[in-house]
């Protein structure tokens, strides 16, 4: 599942198709998620191999937690910025509970809009925001100029749009905006 | 930082001495005095006086509410001209979150039932919005006690643990649709971008699991939600990006599931396999 020649992306005029990508010679549509070890080898989600011997497993697999430790830092992130978080809950209910993470999880995306593009310091952050923007990339960034200004701030505010990317119409569907909850 | 919110200390204090409220005081006063009086010349018995609590019982406790509001007014907004005592990088520390955003969740929530300043029934006027939001905050950012608290912004613990409970209630009810929402098309292509650049095409976020103890839960439970580590526990299924943006966010299942188990019965699942 893992696209083996990574750098073989079929392009259109030039540019990247996002959509879609090409690994071991077969064009792959469906887009994956990075996850751990104890997930099985589901077509949406791409985990390390089990027990890597070869250089192609052991490469992609130290590419594969080099991608996923961003991530992982979030629950260090969020344990930090809502303490209450780090400390076993005193909720009586699971609902409660549920309650308090999501308004934490809104409070944190919240501040992550902010500081988006980089999550650099706030010293940083005030030098320039070309300077932010190029010193956040990090790791295995292959692109060296600085990525497409997005109307990111834009399109936060906005109420979800009439026509929607299809997995996120059923999302919504299936309750994603407070049937579950109560 | 543009801030359309940012009221200076004079204006949130003219909110509580203005003439409506003073007047409101006033005639909500009257109309005891007026209620008393009546209540007394109707009744054959001549019920004892007494204002506040009611004798025998543990009195309350002889805060001064308005000392709260001014410590937080002098601290992090500036009071009578001067500048406040924190910085923006302070404010930010202290409350986990930019002066925008505070000022923009105080102001959506400042006219609520529960925050809403209110008189009491001795006519005096009670706690101002700011301080239950900053108590809420406060709570959450250092997950302290109320009590704790108390000391700062002058309010009682039942008071504080209240307004966490509504603070959040109310965030979550208002802001899940520009917070925690899926992605729309245009933000699905700015991830695929993303990630094409760090060489994983296709790659949409990463997804992981984790626990948060449960504590207080019911005995009832304490097999159900037993984790590996055999304490009660409530797993969170996350999706993000590289930005720690959350997209998805499932919590509910007991901390008995693995990882496996609630990604079964996460929306997740069903936004995947439908699709």
């Amino acid at each position: 599942m893992f696209p083996l020649s990574i750098y073989s992306l079929r392009t259109d005029n030039g540019r990247p198709v996002h959509s879609s990508y090409t690994a071991n010679g077969t064009t792959h549509t469906l887009l994956y998620y990075l996850v751990d070890g104890i997930y099985p080898r589901f077509a949406f989600s791409v985990s390390p191999f089990p027990n890597p011997t070869t250089e192609v497993e052991v490469t992609l697999n130290r590419l594969q937690e080099v991608l996923r430790k961003d991530v992982e830092r979030l629950y260090a992130v969020f344990t930090a910025r809502f303490r209450v978080a780090l400390h076993p809950a005193k909720y009586s209910t699971v609902e409660q509970m549920v309650t308090v993470t999501k308004a934490m999880a809104m409070l944190h995306n919240m501040d992550t809009k902010k500081r988006r593009d980089g999550y650099v310091s706030r010293t940083r952050m005030a030098g320039s925001g070309q300077a932010a923007c190029g010193g956040g990339r990090r790791g295995l960034g292959v692109g060296t100029e600085a990525p497409p200004a997005t109307p990111a701030a834009e399109i936060e505010e906005r109420p979800p749009p009439a026509v929607m990317h299809p997995p996120a119409a059923i999302w919504l569907r299936v309750g994603g905006l407070g049937e579950l909850r109560r | 930082m543009e801030d359309s919110f940012d009221l200076s200390a004079d204006a949130i204090l003219e909110d509580t001495e203005d003439l409506k409220n003073a007047s409101a005081v006033a005639a909500h006063q009257q109309a005891l005095r007026h209620w008393r009086k009546r209540s007394r010349e109707s009744q054959v018995h001549r019920w004892p006086d007494f204002d506040g609590s009611v004798p025998g019982r543990r009195p309350k406790e002889r805060r001064n509410i308005r000392s709260g509001l001014l410590a937080i007014l002098r601290d992090f907004f500036g009071l009578n001209g001067k500048s406040p005592v924190y910085n923006e990088g302070d404010f930010e520390r202290r409350f986990r979150v930019p002066r925008s955003v505070f000022r923009r969740i105080d102001n959506a929530v400042k006219d609520r039932p529960f925050f809403a300043q209110r008189i009491n029934a001795p006519g005096r006027l009670q706690a101002h919005p700011l301080q239950k939001v900053v108590a809420a905050f406060r709570v959450i950012a250092y997950g302290e006690a109320p009590d704790r608290t108390d000391e700062y912004v002058q309010l009682s613990a039942s008071t504080i643990a209240m307004s966490v409970r509504e603070l959040m209630r109310f965030i979550a009810d208002e802001f899940e649709h520009s917070y925690l929402r899926p992605h729309t098309p245009e933000e699905l292509q700015r991830i695929l971008t993303r990630n094409y650049e760090r060489v994983t095409p296709g790659c949409i976020s990463s997804l992981d699991c984790s626990h948060w103890e449960w504590r207080n839960g019911p005995q009832a439970f304490a097999g159900m939600y037993q984790n590996l580590h055999g304490k009660r526990s409530v797993v969170m299924e996350t999706v993000r990006d590289e930005d720690l943006w959350i997209w998805q966010f499932f919590v509910r299942c007991p901390g008995s599931h693995n990882d496996l188990n609630v990604m079964h019965v996460s929306p997740l699942y069903l936004f995947v396999t439908n699709g």
